[in-house]
């Protein structure tokens, strides 16, 4: 009798372990599928085929609208903002905040040099909106820092989809933070990173850098491109220049509105090894164009 | 008894109240200057609403004093220093009234407490600068005379400094040209271009000289530090950051740890990196590139809920305002963005508690 209590046990806690492993294992992909630019509705798991290093992975979920969205802005509020661009930013800003649904969550960040977290996570739409409408511009741009801040603070309520839209004018002139941490960070990130980019990005001249490269290995993929694009490439999202703030408005509202006609697969891979994992999603019926992340640290 | 008591109600009465126990006169403005040490909301702005009158009695009063706070006179110099800075730019005429008590107050300071000498020749080096480049040409005129002053009491230091301001200048324009340097990184390639390297070699050795001349200037260590980690001069590095953080400047202190942490982090030395950073936030609280490095350390090593931990409390917005050393790490930069105001940020976080 003892025995069997030991053996009965010992299988749940190995079928809770193993409950816990495939919990934390999962991996969960955010892909938007288009056709001529058009998103593609009324797909199923057996229409796409996933690969993981490599290996054909098996999926175990698929869902689009029904998963709660939860939105960091992560908004630049430098000098080059003041006047009409910040006037148009706050009201693009209010209108993506006003199209989430009660069960969404919102969360704000601001940078100009400092970074302030003027809201933290909360299904309180208004008062999001409220610390918005108070925003003033002045200082100068810590876009690396405030990207790292956008990645870490994401909303830690389980069961949601993380969307982090950054917006800024371009040139950093004040993070501490090197842009290959930041970028490997994106490796981490769960969610997907869209940016919008207003002018010309900068040639990113930097006067306050620490001046230093915190990983060992180079990060050559970096050489030459700009950070919000290689944060938008890593997690699947897509980087928006616009040449007036007066679109901006029309940016933000499309990007949330896309965001959820987007597919969350949801698999648990086959090799656990650590590292970088490259991920590619395809339709088996080969139409359309697919937009998801590139992968994965583990 | 019932006389002598209306008597004496009378008499109070007629001095309008001037017979009772009063405040000090000067207790406004020394608890303005002790809310500035603390705070960075508001007490220039209110130090500009105060009468005159009050104010001078109130500097007369510390100045005549040998029982004054130093930190408190250097502190009340930089609160007249920002009201200047704002008098100036709103063409306020109580410009030169608030440099006028600045200069006064740290006389008193160094009388006091003879090392804040160093802290007064970093006060007119960037009040000079801050007045040129706001053509105030009267003001700078009468700090060069200060300059003068103080050349009888530190001759090395003064000298020292030209050749300081020289090496800001080579490590300013070395990190604008530098494009691979300027994406944050030492280079993203091992090989750095043959116009960096003569750049940085420069700024180095105005720096040494700078060292040579006056071997207990700080500043010039912590920045010779931060070319030789540019140069991958790693061993050098870390013996001019470790001499930096033997300063009293809080600033240069926090700035030392930062940099050294970031070598040993390149390095792999996780667990040192992860001291100092924490230190560099212990020693100056009121900062955000600690928190952001020691954060994204921690994310690295797999300690997420901490790494968010310490981000979250940085990022608090009841901080309010941040005066973050390493903004103040380049004057030349300071100017070059057009963040004049912020060039006294310098002098603000050496005297926040």
């Amino acid at each position: 009798m003892k025995g069997a209590a030991l053996l009965l046990a010992a299988f749940v806690i190995a079928a809770q372990q193993q409950t816990f492993r495939s919990e934390a294992d999962a991996v969960r992909v955010d892909a938007l599928v288009t056709d001529g630019g058009r998103p593609i509705a009324g797909l199923t798991a057996a229409d796409f085929v996933v690969t993981d290093n490599g290996l054909p992975q098996k999926i175990d979920a698929i869902a689009i609208e029904d998963v709660p969205l939860s939105m960091m802005l992560a908004l630049d509020a430098s000098d080059s903002m003041r006047g009409r661009p910040f006037e148009d930013l706050k009201e693009a800003a209010s209108a993506a905040i006003a199209l989430l649904l009660p069960v969404d969550r919102v969360a704000v960040l601001t940078f100009s040099e400092q970074l302030r977290w003027i809201a933290p996570w909360s299904g309180a739409r208004d008062r999001a909106g409220a610390a918005v409408k108070t925003l003033r511009a002045g200082g100068g741009t810590s876009l690396a820092d405030a990207a790292y801040a956008a990645l870490t603070l994401r909303d830690e309520q389980p069961g949601r989809r993380s969307l982090a839209l950054i917006f800024s004018d371009g040139t950093d002139t004040a993070s501490w933070l090197p842009e290959s941490i930041v970028a490997e960070k994106a490796g981490r990130f769960d969610g997907v990173v869209f940016a919008v980019v207003l002018g010309n990005e900068g040639n990113n001249s930097l006067m306050h850098r620490s001046g230093i490269q915190l990983l060992r290995e180079e990060w050559s993929s970096l050489a030459g491109r700009q950070l919000l694009l290689e944060l938008a490439d890593t997690t699947g999202g897509e980087v928006y220049r616009e040449a007036t703030a007066a679109r901006l408005k029309e940016t933000f509202t499309r990007i949330v509105k896309e965001f959820r006609t987007r597919y969350l697969l949801t698999y648990t891979p086959s090799d656990k090894s650590a590292g970088w994992h490259g991920i590619e999603v395809k339709l088996k019926s080969g139409n359309g164009r697919i937009r998801a992340r590139r992968g994965y640290s583990r | 008894m019932a006389l002598l008591l209306c008597v004496a109600s009378l008499l109070l009465a007629l001095s309008g109240g001037a017979l009772l126990p009063t405040q000090p006169r000067d207790a406004n403005y020394w608890a303005l200057v002790r809310e500035y040490r603390s705070s960075i909301r508001g007490a220039p702005e209110r130090l500009a609403a105060m009468p005159q009158e009050e104010i001078r009695l109130a500097v007369d009063g510390a100045v005549g004093s040998r029982a004054a706070d130093a930190a408190d006179l250097r502190a009340a110099a930089v609160m007249h220093s920002e009201a200047w800075y704002r008098a100036v730019t709103s063409r306020d005429a109580s410009a030169s009234f608030h440099v006028a008590q600045a200069e006064r107050l740290l006389d008193a300071a160094v009388r006091i407490e003879p090392k804040q000498l160093v802290f007064a020749i970093r006060w007119v080096d960037v009040m000079m600068g801050l007045s040129l480049e706001l053509n105030q040409h009267g003001t700078a005129k009468l700090l060069a005379g200060s300059a003068v002053r103080l050349q009888d009491t530190s001759p090395a230091r003064l000298r020292a400094l030209s050749y300081y301001r020289e090496g800001l200048s080579f490590e300013h324009h070395a990190g604008t040209r530098s494009r691979r340097l300027t994406a944050s990184s030492i280079a993203m390639r091992a090989e750095v271009d043959d116009a960096d390297i003569k750049w940085w070699a420069a700024a180095a050795g105005q720096y040494q000289h700078a060292l040579e001349l006056d071997p207990t200037f700080h500043s010039a260590a912590l920045h010779l530090g931060r070319v030789r980690m540019l140069q991958r001069k790693g061993e050098d590095a870390a013996r001019l950051f470790a001499q930096a953080e033997r300063s009293d400047d809080p600033r240069e202190v926090y700035l030392a740890l930062l940099l050294g942490g970031s070598l040993d982090e390149r390095a792999g030395r996780f667990d040192a990196a992860e001291l100092k950073y924490r230190e560099a936030l212990r020693r100056y609280p009121a900062g955000q590139a600690a928190p952001l490095a020691l954060s994204q350390l921690l994310s690295r090593t797999a300690r997420e809920a901490e790494a968010r931990a310490v981000l979250a409390a940085a990022l608090n917005p009841a901080r309010g305002r941040l005066v973050e050393p390493l903004w103040t790490y380049l004057r030349p930069a300071r100017i070059d963005l057009g963040y004049l105001a912020g060039l006294l940020d310098e002098l603000r976080v050496e005297v926040l508690r």
